[in-house]
């Protein structure tokens, strides 16, 4: 299958107070049409600049010196802003992390859905209709009464609702899902995981997870990309990434996760060290001063290398691991 | 091993919570009624006077009548050329009004588009726009009213000038604050995942949500044009006389104030009387409008 996104070699820098910071270091990956695909990694690894950077929406202090973003046969980068606002939204949508903030407090929740219609040409009686179909399909209930409320009216799980509608209400070709259930308790989570993926059966909807929490992985993605410091360690199968980590960070991740099975309460494995600030990333590996695999060879970067099914970016193959 | 069954129900939306209109909030409390009822009574009277409904004439004299007591046929009294005093307190109000509300909507509709888009866009049009208000706060407001007048020339459309070129910074000032924080909201960062332009961001997500801050300040500024205005015309720089003004009212009144002190009282009554007014239905508003403020 063609791929439908298509990024290549993509760079962050910040350039705050005089210094300049690489932050995302040269980021590659493809998602193909209708796929599910996961970004994870430890918070400031760079995965919400990542996608940021391929929707052209990166803030002040920020820029991205290099990198080819070709989605659906466009090449991103490069694009006047006009024509970027027209696919932002209506191709390529995001939804983000806290619901309880990303609804305009003054604005009726029908007609926040139906704006992401009427700013992409849709007239207003009909943007108005299919908003609220949409507030059906997300679950909120009588939405023709509903669509008249304001946000300070919905509850958190009502909002990340009402926010995903604003995203789907278009059918956009490929979603990027930013941490979308981190603020929400667990049964709420279960329940908005399981509407995007609803969503995306029968449709040729590609996502892109965001998130830290691997649980969330396991379930919903074919495929993970694990960043560390700003770069892909590991582009990997769901299936091959659980059963066999081919980047010591992965497999660091995997012990770390709390099993329910067990029965001695043993402390959790932890990585030692902390990730590396940005503009301190050591030569070579960045993952070297915590890796417990490390060799000399390691002060040479790794590139992603075929290991069986997946991309690793080590030296070391998972059979020499000690 | 028993089943437990958990019930998972989308938690059903409130029936729309209680919140009431913010008019009936307003008028729940005590500033905000007394506020309206004493803005509203200056408006009527301004109204009236425009649509004629005054007792006598507010222009011409009564060479027999003049200096006469508060009675039936003169409600406040007549003034040194017989004119009634009502009348042209009435005549006076509307006048005032008339420049106040010309002034204060000039200077809130280019105040906050200048203070939106500084705030916005920030860099070097922020800078201009603030040093521009700084050096505009380093006058005091009459002495820069004077000066444009003097500059302009007399005449109530130039006074309305010179008032809202007085307190248009206040509009930049206070439209740019809440901007700077808006302009980072999720919801306008949401707006721009969906491809919004910037003019639909400002226009329907930005605005709306400095409103409220604007029509407080637009009640607040209303009073202050009202001083300045009277202020400019007892200063002999309003409208030319016969035509009755509060401030001119005041200032020839000075000399009576002995023999007929109603000249006196009564247009200065009627200032205090909108301005009070209009403070209190400012503070009312700020407080009916504010949507954390839970009574």
């Amino acid at each position: 299958m063609e791929a439908l996104l298509e990024v290549t070699d993509l760079r962050v820098v910040s350039s705050r107070r005089g210094g300049s910071q690489e932050i995302v270091r040269g980021v590659s990956f493809e998602v193909r049409e209708g796929e599910s695909v996961a970004l994870v990694g430890e918070s400031g690894s760079g995965k919400s600049l990542t996608m940021l950077a391929v929707m052209g929406l990166l803030g002040p202090g920020l820029s991205s010196p290099s990198g080819d973003v070709r989605f659906s046969g466009h090449e991103l980068r490069g694009m006047p802003e006009s024509r970027l606002r027209q696919l932002r939204g209506a191709e390529m949508a995001m939804i983000y992390q806290d619901p309880m903030t990303s609804l305009n407090p003054m604005m009726r929740i029908g007609d926040q859905v139906a704006e992401s219609l009427t700013a992409h040409g849709v007239g207003g009686k009909e943007a108005a209709l299919r908003a609220r179909k949409e507030l059906a399909r997300v679950g909120i209930p009588d939405p023709d009464r509903t669509a008249r409320a304001y946000p300070h009216e919905f509850s958190g799980g009502m909002r990340q609702r009402a926010m995903i509608a604003t995203a789907l209400v278009t059918g956009p070709k490929l979603l990027i899902a930013d941490e979308p259930t981190t603020a929400l308790d667990v049964t709420i989570q279960e329940q908005i995981l399981a509407l995007i993926r609803e969503r995306q059966r029968g449709t040729q909807m590609a996502t892109i997870w965001i998130t830290h929490d691997l649980g969330v992985v396991a379930q919903l993605v074919t495929r993970v990309l694990v960043m560390y410091a700003g770069r892909i360690v590991e582009d990997a199968p769901v299936r091959e990434l659980f059963a066999a980590p081919q980047h010591p960070y992965t497999a660091g991740l995997l012990a770390s996760l709390p099993h329910a099975g067990d029965i001695e309460r043993a402390p959790l494995a932890q990585i030692g060290g902390a990730p590396p600030a940005p503009g301190s990333v050591p030569q070579g590996c960045s993952f070297r001063p915590r890796c417990s695999q490390a060799v000399d060879k390691c002060l040479e970067d790794p590139p992603l290398m075929p290991r069986h099914a997946s991309l690793s970016a080590c030296w070391v193959p998972r059979e020499e691991w000690t | 091993m028993s089943e437990v069954g958990f019930a998972i129900r989308l938690p059903s939306v409130a029936a729309a919570p209680t919140r009431e209109p913010w008019w009936r909030r307003l008028l729940a409390s005590r500033s905000g009624a007394l506020g309206a009822a004493l803005t509203g009574v200056v408006l009527l009277a301004a109204l009236a006077a425009l649509a004629g409904l005054v007792p006598h004439d507010p222009i011409v004299q009564h060479p027999a009548d003049r200096l006469l007591n508060p009675s039936w046929t003169y409600l406040l009294g007549t003034d040194q050329f017989g004119r009634d005093t009502l009348a042209r307190c009435m005549a006076g109000a509307a006048a005032s009004l008339q420049v106040s509300l010309l002034a204060v909507g000039l200077a809130s509709v280019v105040g906050t588009t200048i203070g939106v888009i500084a705030g916005w866009y920030g860099g070097s049009i922020d800078i201009v726009a603030m040093r521009l208000t700084d050096i505009f706060f380093a006058f005091p407001a009459i002495l820069l009213a004077l000066t444009v007048i003097a500059a302009l020339g007399r005449g109530w459309f130039n006074v309305a000038i010179a008032v809202a070129i007085v307190y248009t910074p206040i509009f930049v000032r206070m439209a740019r604050a809440p901007v700077l924080s808006l302009r980072e909201a999720q919801y306008v960062l949401a707006g721009r995942l969906l491809g919004f332009s910037v003019p639909r961001l400002l226009l329907r997500h930005v605005l709306p949500n400095i409103s409220s801050i604007v029509i407080v300040q637009i009640t607040l500024a209303l009073s202050w044009a009202i001083l300045t205005e009277s202020s400019l015309s007892f200063l002999g720089l309003g409208q030319p006389p016969p035509a009755p003004s509060l401030g001119q009212m005041v200032s020839e009144a000075k000399s009576l104030a002995v023999v007929a002190p109603w000249t006196l009282f009564a247009p200065a009554l009627v200032i205090v009387i909108a301005v009070v007014g209009l403070n209190l239905l400012g503070d009312g508003l700020r407080d009916a409008l504010d949507p954390t403020q839970e009574r």
